[in-house]
């Protein structure tokens, strides 16, 4: 497949570089310009002198006849007489009628150019291009006849004609008429681009230039409300008495509603106190609260997650419904944010939205759950999590047993054991070793036999920080069937740790180099912990 | 009239505590950069300096220490997210710092470290 589409590549680079050397030479083509051929016999009969051209006329006679007196001379050879050669054709036609007249003999004119016989269709061929060339000029000769002397005005009365018309090939070539398509249609896709660029550019510029202005009409009147006015002030005031205190007149505009939006929630993060209220009251009141809404309608990404961002932000907990479409979303920071909100505003305590996750949960996501989770003052169902159907979500719960500290939670962990993930496994045992959970120790041998190295090095170290002396035969075991290095020096390692004395019994006079190595390293106090 | 000086990135931020500290009848100056700050701590000889750990061009640790070498009797109160380096909030601390306000901050609370400060 890979041959083929290099070879396609060849022909279509080859057959491209011909195209464009046989339309460049096309293009150099010229077309000879078309004319009337005259017959050499009328310009000779009208006696005209041809450049180059001249007559001979031949006769051969069968007796000893004397023609000097014909303006003929005798050949070398036999009785051939000829001619002078003659400027002019009818001085030879001359010649050929007095002789035939006289002797009846036909005789021969023939065609000389410069001095070389030539034949009649040579002589036409000669003359045609002549003509061509414009070194034989028929109406000039006629004129010159009647006006000899004035070549200036007689050269400026003949019409110019260009031996060559320089035609231009390129649209009678399909060839040239595609590349051109081809190259055109990269131009004005070019020239497209740059106004697309530039129209894109301006508006952004004016946008920001807008919001730069909005945003500083908004800094007064949102720190008079903060300062010169009491939460309850507020809470009476409606709308309009809001409004009056703001630039009435941008009120009804999307930007700046965007605008003061961003600023509240900018406060409002970096505020606390009872000037959070506030900031949520004046949202409130001023029905930014709707506008956030109608952002959840657009077909934008980003949109639709700005609005999410704000429900959270600002506790819009009515949306909770429209927020709940958007957790299993195909977009990423849609179905993110959406779930993060909603941990936050609603009162899922079993924690269903986490639970009911179609999409793998990535660690940006577990880590911002997290700390919504941790943060919450409602006390969260996280073993409902350990049944959901999604493994990372099931991870996600292990990890949060751990970090939270729900102890509760172990014996649930251990009845999932046997037919969890290796990935859950791996969480688990983490869990276990972090609480030090001893009834793990016999379902965490079993796993020794794992393929998993992160699984089974994680096992091993649950084992060692246990501390439970049985465990190493287990660990023997182990050593004995494992060719993994890392495993087999995590495994000596906890030997070493459980028991030294059984690790000395056995390692001390061990016939494997590699165990022989690792034994010494362990010894070592320096390398010891490496 | 005393003078404060505000070094503060955000703009709406300055602004408010801007305004908060004007109610108090302050004199109130705010620039938004580090280099911008260094010139004010020159020109505008403040009674006291707020100023935030990450501004641009000059952090706040470097106009800390600025500040002390200029004028080292001007307190200094440093205003940052909960989220900064321990070891930036003790640099800050070590280099003669006042105060240290976390951000999500109470406006009133910082007007009241103010006015402790300046008075003091």
């Amino acid at each position: 497949m890979y041959f083929k589409a290099k070879y396609c590549a060849k022909w279509v680079l080859v057959k491209s570089l011909l195209l464009f050397f046989m339309t460049s030479l096309s293009a150099q083509e010229d077309e000879i310009v078309e004319f009337n051929s005259i017959p050499i016999e009328e310009v000779m009969l009208k006696g005209r002198e041809l450049p180059g051209v001249r007559f001979l006329y031949t006769v051969t006679i069968p007796s000893q006849s004397d023609l000097s007196g014909y303006a003929l001379s005798k050949s070398g050879r036999g009785n051939i007489w000829t001619s002078d050669t003659l400027n002019f054709y009818l001085d030879a036609l001359a010649i050929k009628d007095t002789v035939q007249n006289t002797f009846e003999l036909e005789g021969e004119i023939q065609s000389l150019l410069f001095d070389e016989k030539i034949d009649r269709d040579g002589l036409q061929a000669y003359f045609d291009n002549l003509v061509r060339n414009e070194l034989y000029i028929l109406e000039a000769e006629e004129e010159a006849e009647e006006r000899i002397g004035e070549l200036v005005v007689l050269g400026n009365k003949i019409p110019f004609k260009p031996y060559y018309k320089l035609k231009i090939q390129v649209l009678t070539d399909i060839r040239m008429i595609i590349l051109i398509t081809f190259l055109s249609f990269f131009v004005l896709a070019a020239i497209i681009l740059v106004v697309v660029i530039f129209v894109i550019k301006t508006k952004k510029r004016n946008r920001d230039v807008l919001v730069r202005r909005f945003k500083d009409l908004c800094y007064e009147p949102l720190s008079n409300f903060l300062f010169e006015h009491s939460l309850e002030e507020i809470q009476q005031m409606d709308k309009y008495g809001i409004v009056e205190k703001l630039p009435k007149n941008l009120m009804h505009k999307p930007l700046f509603k965007d605008v003061m939006i961003q600023e509240i929630i900018s406060l409002n993060k970096n505020m606390k106190g009872e000037f959070k209220q506030k900031l949520k009251l004046i949202y409130r009141k001023l029905e930014l609260d709707k506008h956030t809404l109608q952002k959840l309608e657009a077909k934008r990404w980003d949109i639709i997650t700005t609005g999410i961002v704000e429900i959270n932000e600002m506790d819009v907990v009515e949306a909770e419904g429209k927020v709940m479409k958007f957790v299993n979303h195909q977009n990423f920071y849609i179905r993110s944010n959406a779930v993060a909100t909603l941990l936050n505003i609603s009162n899922d305590t079993d924690l269903n939205v986490l639970a009911d996750q179609e999409y793998p949960l990535s660690r940006w996501q577990q880590m911002i759950y997290y700390r919504i989770i941790r943060y919450t003052k409602d006390k969260r169902n996280i073993g409902h999590l350990l049944e959901s159907k999604n493994q990372s979500v099931r991870v996600f719960g292990i990890k949060l047993i751990r970090y939270l500290g729900l102890i509760d939670q172990l014996e649930k962990l251990l009845g999932m054991f046997e037919i969890a993930s290796e990935a859950e496994k791996i969480e688990m045992i983490r869990c276990f070793n972090l609480f030090g959970f001893i009834d793990s120790l016999e379902r965490v041998y079993a796993v020794l036999k794992s393929d998993n190295q992160t699984l089974v090095l994680e096992s091993i170290k649950l084992i060692e920080n246990l501390g439970e002396k049985i465990s190493t035969t287990a660990l023997f075991e182990f050593c004995k069937l494992t060719s993994d290095f890392e495993a087999k020096k995590a495994a000596m390692r906890a030997i070493y740790k459980l028991d030294p004395s059984i690790f000395e019994a056995y390692f001390s006079e061990s016939e494997d180099e590699v165990e022989n190595k690792i034994n010494l390293h362990l010894k070592d106090p320096v390398l010891a912990n490496v | 009239m005393k003078n404060v000086l505000i070094i503060e990135d955000d703009k709406l931020i300055s602004s408010l505590v801007r305004f908060r500290l004007n109610k108090d009848g302050y004199n109130v100056t705010t620039v938004e950069d580090g280099l911008k700050g260094m010139d004010a701590i020159d020109n505008s000889n403040p009674d006291l300096i707020i100023t935030d750990v990450m501004i641009p061009f000059k952090n706040g640790i470097e106009i800390i220490n600025y500040s002390k070498k200029v004028n080292p009797n001007v307190p200094i109160i440093v205003l940052s997210s909960l989220g900064e380096e321990e070891s930036t909030v003790m640099e800050a601390f070590n280099l003669g710092a006042s105060d240290f306000v976390p951000k999500p901050f109470n406006p009133n609370e910082l007007a009241i470290r103010v006015q402790r400060l300046i008075n003091n």
